[in-house]
């Protein structure tokens, strides 16, 4: 049986301007960030 | 075109965002964000895979004729280059 394939929805890229003001983040990528990264 | 160096994909529950990492700290304030279909292009784009085999790539994963991912790759492209992740 063929897989049902998913809903298409249009791609959206959205660019969001993050508020740019020890051992270079704003407070913002730095919660989002991979701890590894 | 290829993604830049430096970008990634973080996946957090209800969105993806593309993050900056490294010198592209300096340039890049912020993210970007992208629903799904938008992340399954990215990620194939980053991981060398052509236009138009991405493009198939999406017919094979959700219902859309090629003719539509072909033109909605090449928009997303588009955006992405504006927007200084990739370069043509």
């Amino acid at each position: 049986m063929e897989n049902e394939k998913k809903v298409y929805e249009t791609p959206v890229v959205t660019k969001v301007e993050f508020d740019a003001s020890s051992g270079n983040y704003s407070a913002t990528q730095w919660c989002l960030m991979p701890c590894n990264l | 075109m290829k993604i830049k160096d430096g970008f990634i994909l973080r996946k957090v529950p209800g969105m993806n965002l593309v993050m900056p990492t490294g010198k592209n700290l300096k340039t890049f304030n912020g993210s970007l964000m992208l629903n799904d279909t938008g992340a399954f292009i990215f990620e194939k784009l980053q991981k060398g895979a052509a236009p138009e085999e991405t493009a198939n790539a999406l017919t094979q994963e959700y219902d859309v004729s090629l003719e539509t991912a072909s033109t909605d790759v090449q928009n997303t492209i588009n955006s992405l280059i504006e927007a200084g992740v990739a370069e043509a």
